[in-house]
């Protein structure tokens, strides 16, 4: 209907990309510093990209690597230092020249417009140059299309984005970083809210990108991932970087010691595992919980002092499962038995009431009120204890609030900091904290680790072991089917609503989990 | 075969229209149209209806303005005050001897300035959206108190009152005119330009919208000077109607055009809504106040109407999935 529209098309990008300058920097960052009120982020870093390679940026909590994105994508200004792009000195005051330069970023906290459609956010960028203009949504809605199914996904251009899941939504994240016409791609976790069966497709896009001459820094915290990929990796600790090398010249092991800057002993951890011993008496039983075109008769028996992981695909009911355990939606039918006690749940209000805590994944929506301050939101959920008759005292907050950042280790000045500022791993504590402080019997963890980094993991999974130790119970899920099976005594898989197995984690391999998570094997009982 | 795709495609576009948001508006209208109609006997009538039309003209085009604010999850408060600034401004300048269409124009420049000031406080000062126009509806509407002393401006020139008064055709008032032409083009707008999927953008995500290199500041202003400019618009066509220019005109317009946005589906948060939906707001508003007018119940409970109009609209949207105010 509309011929006056003109898109842009990408440009035949592949020939002067290719043209012989194969191993010179695209991109040159030389002594780039950055504080925040009472942080050193970055101290004098330097980092050169060579044209088309993947560059893995790795780090830990707080290392730094948010803030570098942030300064390459022109959303924080650096304090000093030179950022070099293709040989000339330039500046990025915003996210419209990093564009104009030719550079994208995959963000982690990936931001979204949930009311407009996938291809109106996919091509957002491209329409963020001019304000006047026309569009045709037909032309524009064909382009998205044919870009999804070159990333073998099978997805209506024209449906709002708030219809889809979350790692749907991380795909068209990927699909608008490409749809822009740009030289440098900054991959900020892109796969932290992958499904597994995704990640295949997705590497094989990130190879693909690369043989079209794109070059990718990719920021994870996965090392088997960026042993896979990478050609060069870079480490920041505090702020400073620490090593660069080959990935040829160097191992996972070697790697992640640079990053805390002690060695990991995961084997230790695996041995220490088994000294969990849990106890005959059940905590929590579930009988036969049914939810309609979510959960089919769902029976599962936790113990004291057992930690369970809930393996299971996108759909499978995992954290739908946890959910309805917590009271945050309601059941069609079944039994849920805590202590023996059969629980009548209605909200979460009845959850946190009966000593059952639940730790949402997504931590900026879910978990955290952004605005208020570290100790403001570990009290938040137990306001009601801590007030005395409707008054709320400064002293009790700031008291709850020192001893879960002192129990828990998070970095901050004080708890009255906003946790706005805070890391992804020193935020994921303070939902911990939150729930830690209603002083919960049994913890079900959605996706706990998700997003953050080797050393805050260990921590995360230290502090959930020692509450465990407890005399408590645990039930989580994870986007790392590794993390479950070092991490958990008994892992339950889950397939379409209904539980297909049980496993003493010690006992069974990642393979054969995999299998029943995806509905290999025929159901049977959880038990 | 060809047939067989025809009615393939006609099953698709009934479906689009029975889907389209602004169904769960359309039918209370109709249904209100149908009631009145039985109800109320001069409803249903030529002169009636195009009077219902005319008198919901000059807040219909201030609502689109509004709606335009509101999908990047802003508000004017200072629409209303507006319309009455902009109406004694020209006014003044026509009664001092300026002709009509240069004053017209002068004027609407006034109205602009409000809305790049609010703008300014906005983007710049990093004020709230609702103090900033607060603050705005008082002074602007004081201006007008100050300079015309409190008293009526009359004497307006014939040209400017055809504007409210006039008919096209011996039929169709004028002010429904430039309703629906404001209507269309700000549909079209909104549907089918980088600008109108601006609008949705910065209400939807701002940070989004800003990663994704797109000038938040600069949407926002467009938003706050489109909806002064129609306030301004809507306020001169109100004057030309009354043909006489009072400082105490619109008062409290602003809630019944806040009340229309959000009846036809716009969200306080931003990023929904439509132009078709402000309509209906509109409508539906206008068609309650004429109602009660024609059965003969009083006045006071038009107010009592409206808001609870509100409310089932607010509610009736969120019965239907969509987020609103």
């Amino acid at each position: 209907m509309l011929s006056l529209v003109v898109i842009i098309f990408p440009k035949n990008i592949e020939n002067d990309r290719n043209s012989g300058k194969d191993m010179e920097s695209l991109i040159e960052f030389k002594n780039i510093s950055k504080s925040f009120p009472g942080v050193q982020a970055l101290k004098d870093v330097s980092i050169s990209v060579k044209r088309n390679s993947i560059h893995a940026l790795v780090g830990e909590n707080g290392a730094g690597k948010t803030t570098f994105i942030k300064i390459c994508g022109g959303i924080e200004t650096k304090d000093t230092g030179d950022i070099i792009w293709k040989g000339r000195k330039v500046t990025v005051r915003n996210a419209h020249d990093a564009k104009e330069l030719g550079i994208s970023i995959v963000h982690q906290q990936f931001p979204q417009c949930l009311n407009l459609t996938v291809a109106q956010n996919i091509f957002m960028p491209e329409f963020s140059e001019t304000t006047v203009g026309f569009l045709n949504w037909n032309t524009i809605n064909k382009r998205a299309s044919d870009l999804l199914s070159d990333f073998g996904v099978d997805l209506n251009p024209a449906m709002p984005l708030g219809r889809l899941a979350i790692e749907q939504r991380q795909v068209i994240e990927i699909c608008k970083a490409i749809a822009m016409d740009v030289d440098l791609i900054i991959m900020d976790e892109p796969t932290s809210a992958l499904p597994l069966r995704e990640l295949h497709s997705f590497f094989e896009i990130i190879t693909r990108l690369k043989k079209s001459g794109m070059t990718i820094i990719y920021v994870s915290h996965k090392l088997d991932e960026i042993f896979r990929i990478a050609d060069i990796i870079t480490v920041l600790r505090d702020g400073k970087e620490v090593a660069t090398v080959p990935k040829a010249d160097t191992t996972p092991s070697e790697i992640a010691t640079a990053m805390v800057g002690r060695r990991i002993e995961e084997l230790d951890e695996h041995k220490k595992r088994k000294m969990s011993f849990p106890q005959q008496e059940s905590l929590l039983k579930v009988e036969n919980l049914q939810i309609e075109q979510i959960l089919n008769g769902v029976s599962l028996d936790v113990k004291f002092g057992e930690i369970v992981g809930l393996a299971g695909l996108q759909g499978s009911g995992c954290s739908e499962l946890l959910k309805a355990v917590f009271g945050l939606i309601p059941y069609d039918d079944g039994c849920i038995y805590l202590k023996g006690k059969k629980l009548e749940l209605g909200s979460s209000r009845d959850g946190i009431d009966v000593g059952i805590a639940y730790i949402p994944t997504d931590r900026h929506v879910e978990g955290l009120n952004l605005i208020m301050s570290i100790g403001e939101n570990i009290a938040l959920a137990e306001f009601k204890k801590l007030s005395r008759m409707g008054v709320i005292w400064k002293k009790s907050i700031e008291k709850i609030g020192m001893r879960y950042v002192e129990q828990l280790d998070i970095k901050s000045q004080s708890v009255w900091e906003s946790v706005n500022y805070l890391s992804g791993g020193n935020q994921q504590k303070v939902v911990i904290g939150k729930w830690l402080a209603t002083e919960p019997v049994l913890l079900l963890l959605d996706d706990p680790t998700r997003g953050v980094d080797v050393g805050a993991k260990e921590e995360i999974h230290k502090i959930i072991r020692s509450i465990v130790h407890e005399g408590r119970a645990c039930i989580m899920t994870s986007s790392e089917l590794p993390e479950l099976m070092s991490f958990c005594d008994r892992i339950i898989t889950m397939y379409r609503g209904s539980i297909t197995g049980s496993f003493r984690a010690e006992e069974v391999t990642e393979d054969t989990i995999m299998h029943y998570i995806t509905g290999a094997e025929e159901t049977s009982d959880g038990r | 075969m060809g047939r067989a795709v025809d009615s393939e495609k006609r099953r698709d576009v009934a479906r689009s229209i029975f889907r389209a948001k602004e169904m769960g508006v359309l039918l209370p209208l109709v249904v209100l149209v149908i009631a009145l109609a039985f109800l109320a006997q001069n409803f249903l009538t030529r002169n009636n209806l195009f009077s219902v039309l005319r008198a919901i003209s000059f807040e219909g085009i201030v609502s689109i303005g509004m709606l335009i604010v509101m999908l990047t999850a802003g508000l004017d408060l200072s629409v209303a005050s507006n319309m009455a600034f902009t109406g004694i401004l020209a006014s003044i300048l026509m009664t001092n001897g300026i002709p009509t269409f240069p004053a017209i124009i002068l004027s609407l420049v006034g109205s602009a300035c409000v809305g790049l000031v609010n703008g300014f406080l906005i983007n710049k000062v990093k004020l709230g959206a609702i103090i900033v126009t607060l603050g705005m509806l008082s002074v602007i509407r004081g201006l007008s108190y100050i300079v015309t002393q409190g008293m009526p401006i009359v004497d307006l020139p014939g040209n400017f009152t055809f504007l409210g008064q006039g008919l096209i055709g011996g039929l169709v008032p004028v002010p429904i005119l430039f309703f629906v032409v404001i209507a269309a083009i700000c549909h079209f707008v909104l549907k089918y330009t980088v600008l109108g999927y601006h609008f949705f953008s910065v209400g939807g995500n701002e940070t989004a919208s800003r990663y994704s290199g797109i000038n938040v500041e600069r949407v926002r202003y467009f938003s706050y000077l489109i909806c002064s400019v129609f306030a301004g618009i809507g306020g001169l066509l109100l004057i030309a109607r009354l043909g006489v220019a009072q400082p105490s005109i619109a008062v409290g317009y602003e809630l019944s055009i806040i009340a229309a946005v959000i009846i036809g589906g716009a969200s306080l948060q931003g990023g929904e809504g439509s132009v078709l939906g402000a309509v209906i707001g509109v409508l539906i508003i206008g068609v309650i106040r004429n109602g009660l007018v024609l059965m003969n119940i009083g006045g006071f409970y038009i107010q009592f109407a409206n808001g609870m109009m509100i409310l089932a609209a607010v509610i009736i949207n969120r019965l239907r999935g969509i987020r609103s105010g």
